[in-house]
């Protein structure tokens, strides 16, 4: 089950950002909320948070200098952290789709994926 | 990827002209342009897995021919896989990494209308560059055969 494997989920964000809001981190938490896993977002624009962004995407996720958000991290049971997720650059349509595909895929249907 | 880029082949406002930008495709496929109506280019994308960040730089400072110095900074990277690619794959690895480059973003911005900016020929094999209200949709090639 996906409460074996993974313990929460941390989504770097801002506030002024429509793949972020609505479209990202509310689902997202919302679906961490109902599977009674940890939920930790990010502002890019609050100095205290954003330097554990920064240090998620620089070691687990697609880092560069002006990095793309939302991002989306599974932290698994074993301490591991998974990037799961990029905001498409190519539109709001395209990040929404990719969450509602997230939220419906193994990881948080039950079981996570093999790597 | 075939598949992955078909799914990635969306439209997208031009912050132009507020038409609506269609990609198209160079390179193979490895490169996508997304281009409004007016040939204006919003944003060039790198396909691939790996990707090589000095070949995009150096393809998309070559495109701009010299009105401006394209650096990583302006280049940003994702990786997409089969989960939030809705692919229904028995492998949930990594299907492909895209480069972005956006025209007039961040650093390079500007609200100078006179400023000079990068256009994708209507004949769909080269850039080639104008004022930004300019109404040119061919490069001097293929204006001039």
């Amino acid at each position: 089950m996906v409460a074996d494997q993974i313990r929460g989920v941390h989504v770097v964000h801002a506030q002024w950002c429509p793949h972020c809001h609505p479209t990202t981190v509310e689902p997202v938490g919302e679906k961490a909320a109902e599977l009674g896993l940890e939920f930790h977002d990010y502002d890019i624009d609050n100095p205290d948070q954003v330097k554990k962004a920064d240090a998620l995407i620089r070691d687990h996720g697609d880092w560069s200098e002006d990095y793309l958000i939302p991002q989306v991290f599974l932290e698994m049971r074993d301490g591991t952290i998974r990037h799961v997720l990029t905001g498409y650059s190519e539109g709001v349509e395209l990040t929404r789709r990719a969450v509602a595909n997230l939220l419906n895929s193994p990881y948080f249907r039950g079981g996570a994926p093999a790597r | 990827m075939e598949v992955a880029r078909s799914i990635l082949a969306t439209t997208a406002k031009c912050s132009h002209c507020s038409g609506q930008a269609a990609i198209e495709y160079l390179e193979g496929g490895s490169i996508g342009v997304h281009v409004c109506p007016g040939r204006y280019v919003s944003r060039i994308i790198a396909y691939g897995n790996p990707l090589d960040l000095d070949r995009f730089r150096e393809f998309v400072q070559g495109a701009v021919q010299g009105t401006q110095r394209i650096d990583d900074t302006d280049v940003r990277v994702a990786s997409r896989y089969a989960w939030d690619l809705g692919l229904d794959r028995a492998s949930n690895d990594l299907i492909l990494k895209e480069m972005y480059w956006t025209q007039n973003y961040r650093r390079a911005k500007s609200e100078d209308p006179d400023r000079v900016a990068l256009f994708f020929c209507a004949n769909g094999d080269s850039f080639f560059v104008q004022a930004v209200q300019g109404n040119e949709r061919l490069c001097s090639k293929c204006r001039n055969p």
